[in-house]
């Protein structure tokens, strides 16, 4: 399934501060790359280099061919010649403008060269569906509108990549849900290329095509989300918090009376509480790792009406909380206590069923439509 | 003091102060347009105002700068573009003339006057000789001080001249010129004072106690010459005759309480002399403060942003050049900004030769004093707006294309707005209240330098209260309206910005 594409962004960067080097490189394709780790594992000083917001000692940059910056050649281009767009974390709009203010300010700067994707303003308006909130200031959005606007500010000038330095950092679950379905529309739309720097294992997980995972300043990974995240021991776990899975999903089975219809996610469907949806339409299903249930026998007489079989990948056990990596055709992360893993004796490759109440999954809106 | 500040100074002096003499001189046959501008001291303010305005009723045009005789001869050293200087006393026409910086032949005196001791106005406390100060009386004796008013010199000479210099030491007030010793006696902080007998008659609540005898001092003259760099000779020639021996001009020496060759003097009959009105006095103010920002505004959003976004090498000694106009009394900047403007100097020579003009003793000159001096609280004011500006916003602007000069004027400036308005409204403010810098290099030239703290000075300075105290007022008033259109622009942004946003 890889076809051999060249990249659209290389990066081989080489930076000291105090006692941190980062000596990071990637070669990063269409779709979506997740830059993940720690915190202070060099994410974000990767980010900046990459947009010119900070000048690397050595290294190179190219983007679709062009050399951003190469200390070889001594080139260094100002942030606003690279054609590279950078979210930050809050957004970071501009007060004094409008969100149409904003967005504009993007594309009026546009830079004039042949990029592969000229988008408008009205597109990217309607694409994120701004709409309603065009004539309020940043003070007047929530903080999910204003990453929204800030995506669509970033869009408007036409970058060549988009960069995200985890962009729902201050966004409650609800939130997540929304802004990640927007950006996923975004690929699918517009198939600007993004690298995404987050240190959620959930957003990961619902998101990206690839994983860049990096450790004390050094990328140690580089693969699909699954492998990865499942395979790997880098232990992050205990940094996720209460942890959410976002899978996607599609509904097959609605059911107006009841509200709880069936969604395929993976291999298998689930009972869920789909609401007035029709069948066929796409939508995030949200489980919690707390609220999956681990069998090692097929349950009987449940009241639980999702009891899915499922494969254990990987085990990982970090300050007394133990995350079960699992396969049902989608990657699914399960919170155990050390003690039941003791008692079922589990063990990585061996298969399981999961079960969980209908009531504990939350369906939300794919593409907000 | 005067003398220290010159020293300081005047390495800058041009060598090409030679060549500059030697094309002047050469220029010099035909006079170059314009009025004749005459440095005059400060105690001749109402009788030479008089009869300037007689003298330009036949067409004829001049101009008066009015200030200490020191400061005067000390601006003329610096290439003030002066045609006539007139002086209290002698010595600072002699040194002048020592130095080849005047025409002898030119040179006359123009009036004498007399030193009195005055009282405050009321009964008792005569007088019948210097010596009851000692003998009779035991209260206070206030002289302007010898180091800095020739008036003094002449006060002490007589004290001298009587023996009672030694045994008055003691009680004496040495205030800073004449008009402040008559202020000492007419408010009684002191029993006597010593004058020109001119003086006595500007002041309320003084009386004349005792006319020191002519011969215990040196003569009090006022004399009078061209300037050898003027470029306007006969022009120049034909004033300084008409001062001096045109019987209108005689008629009003007179009249001001001064002797004459033709008339000895006799007291005053004429009250203060003309002045600009208060409406043309607030309009050049406002005229050269508004000037002076526009100088400080561009290069002070230049120099805050810099020190503020760059890493400029050296940073902490600009910030020290910037700020030394705040740590230097303006009569410093003003010396400085002579040698650099004056027509001695390069600058200010060049310029003169290129166009023919001056911009010393200018409102250009004043404008340019008042920005040196609000500099400094402007960029600080700057510095602070900037440094609040989040630096993240000017980085994503850059990311979305922007050139760090848009980016300047597209998000830096309109969030640093209210701090950027502070800095406005504190150089105007302070370049509306500059004295002492804009009297060196523009000069008290009423219409054309005189600006509203001159002018106040000027008037306190020849005893016209109620004149001065309607300025004070309009000063007030002025800087109010100045806070005022601050306030307003400030909440008028604020409503333009929902609520809860910085």
């Amino acid at each position: 399934m890889n076809t051999t594409t060249l990249p659209v962004l290389s990066f081989r960067l080489v930076r000291r501060a105090g006692g941190f080097t980062l000596d990071a490189s990637g070669d990063i394709g269409p779709g979506i790359t997740a830059l993940f780790g720690r915190s202070g594992s060099g994410k974000t000083t990767t980010l900046e280099c990459i947009s010119g917001l900070r000048k690397p000692d050595e290294g190179e940059v190219v983007l679709n061919g062009q050399t951003l910056f190469s200390s070889a050649e001594g080139i260094n281009l100002p942030p606003e010649k690279r054609g590279v767009g950078y979210i930050f974390q809050d957004g970071a709009l501009f007060p004094h403008m409008t969100a149409l203010g904003n967005i504009r300010y993007g594309a009026y700067h546009r830079p004039a060269r042949p990029t592969q994707h000229t988008v408008n303003v009205d597109e990217v308006v309607n694409l994120l569906r701004l709409g309603p909130l065009l004539n309020r200031r940043p003070a007047q959005l929530s903080a999910g509108e204003r990453q929204r606007v800030a995506l669509a500010r970033a869009l408007a000038a036409s970058p060549e990549v988009l960069l995200l330095d985890e962009p729902m950092a201050s966004l409650d679950a609800a939130l997540r849900g929304v802004v990640t379905s927007y950006l996923k529309r975004v690929r699918r739309e517009l198939g600007v290329p993004m690298l995404y720097v987050s240190h959620s294992i959930t957003e990961v997980l619902a998101l990206a095509d690839r994983v860049l995972l990096i450790e004390d300043g050094r990328v140690v990974a580089f693969d699909r989300p699954s492998r990865v995240l499942l395979q790997s021991h880098a232990g992050f776990w205990q940094e996720a918090g209460a942890l959410d899975n976002l899978l996607d999903g599609v509904v097959i089975e609605p059911s107006p009376q009841s509200g709880t219809g069936r969604v395929r996610v993976g291999d298998v469907s689930l009972f869920a509480p789909v609401g007035a949806r029709q069948a066929g339409e796409k939508v995030t299903v949200s489980v919690g790792a707390a609220e999956v249930i681990v069998a090692t026998e097929q349950p009987r007489g449940l009241s639980a009406r999702n009891i899915v079989p499922a494969r254990l990948v990987q085990l990982d056990q970090e300050q007394g909380r133990v995350f079960a990596a699992l396969d049902i055709g989608a990657p699914l992360i399960a919170e155990l206590t050390p003690a039941a893993v003791e008692d079922l004796r589990l063990a990585p490759g061996q298969q399981v069923h999961l079960v969980f109440k209908s009531s504990s999954i939350a369906v939300l809106d794919a593409e907000a439509s | 003091m005067l003398t220290g500040t010159l020293l300081l100074v005047s390495s800058a002096r041009s060598d090409g102060a030679d060549l500059t003499d030697y094309l002047d001189s050469g220029l010099a046959q035909e006079d170059k347009p314009g009025p004749v501008l005459v440095l005059a001291a400060a105690s001749l303010t109402d009788v030479l105002s008089e009869i300037g305005k007689q003298y330009e009723t036949d067409g004829r045009r001049v101009r008066f700068s009015f200030g200490g005789s020191d400061a005067l001869a000390a601006q003329v050293r610096r290439g003030a573009p002066a045609d006539i200087v007139v002086f209290a006393g002698a010595s600072p026409m002699d040194g002048l003339e020592a130095e080849g910086l005047i025409d002898p032949g030119t040179r006359r005196d123009l009036a004498t006057n007399s030193l009195v001791v005055v009282r405050r106005a009321g009964p008792g406390l005569d007088l019948h000789s210097l010596r009851d100060l000692t003998t009779v009386y035991t209260g206070k004796v206030a002289i302007a001080d010898p180091q800095l008013a020739p008036a003094g010199r002449y006060a002490e000479a007589a004290m001298r001249g009587a023996g009672l210099w030694e045994g008055l030491s003691r009680r004496l007030i040495l205030a800073a010129d004449v008009r402040a010793a008559l202020s000492a006696v007419s408010s009684g902080n002191a029993e006597f004072g010593f004058a020109y007998l001119t003086d006595t008659y500007a002041i309320k609540d003084i009386q004349l106690a005792l006319t020191v005898p002519a011969g215990s001092y040196p003569p009090i003259a006022y004399p009078a010459a061209v300037v050898s760099a003027s470029n306007r000779r006969a022009a120049a020639d034909d004033f300084l005759r008409y001062m001096a021996i045109d019987a209108q001009s005689q008629r009003l020496w007179a009249q001001y309480g001064f002797a004459t060759d033709a008339a000895p003097q006799a007291g005053a009959t004429a009250g203060a002399g003309p002045r600009a009105s208060d409406a043309s006095i607030v309009l050049l103010s406002l005229r050269v403060a508004g000037l002076a920002m526009l100088f400080v505004t561009p290069l002070g959003l230049a120099v805050a942003w810099l020190l503020v976004r760059k890493r400029v090498p050296g940073r902490f000694w600009i910030e020290a050049l910037v700020s030394l106009p705040l740590a230097l009394t303006p009569v410093v900047v003003g010396f400085a900004l002579l040698n650099v403007l004056g027509r001695n100097s390069a600058l200010g020579g060049l310029f003169h030769r290129a166009f023919g003009g001056d911009i010393a003793f200018t409102w250009v000159a004043a404008a340019l004093a008042s920005a040196v001096v609000a500099f400094p609280l402007s960029v600080r004011a700057f510095m602070v707006a900037f440094a609040g500006v989040d630096r993240r916003l000017e980085l994503a602007a850059r990311g979305l294309g922007a050139a760090p000069w848009r980016v300047l004027f597209t998000i830096t400036l309109p969030l640093a707005y209210q701090g950027v308005l502070a800095g406005l409204l504190l150089g105007f403010v302070r370049a509306l209240s500059e004295f002492g810098a804009t009297i060196i290099v523009a000069g008290n030239i009423p219409g054309q330098t005189q600006t509203l703290p001159l002018a106040i000075f000027t008037r306190i300075s020849s005893g016209q209260d109620s004149a001065a105290t309607r300025l004070i007022i309009t000063s007030a008033v002025l800087a109010a309206v100045t806070i005022a259109i601050h306030n307003y622009l400030l909440t008028r942004a604020a409503r333009a910005r929902p609520l809860g946003e910085p």
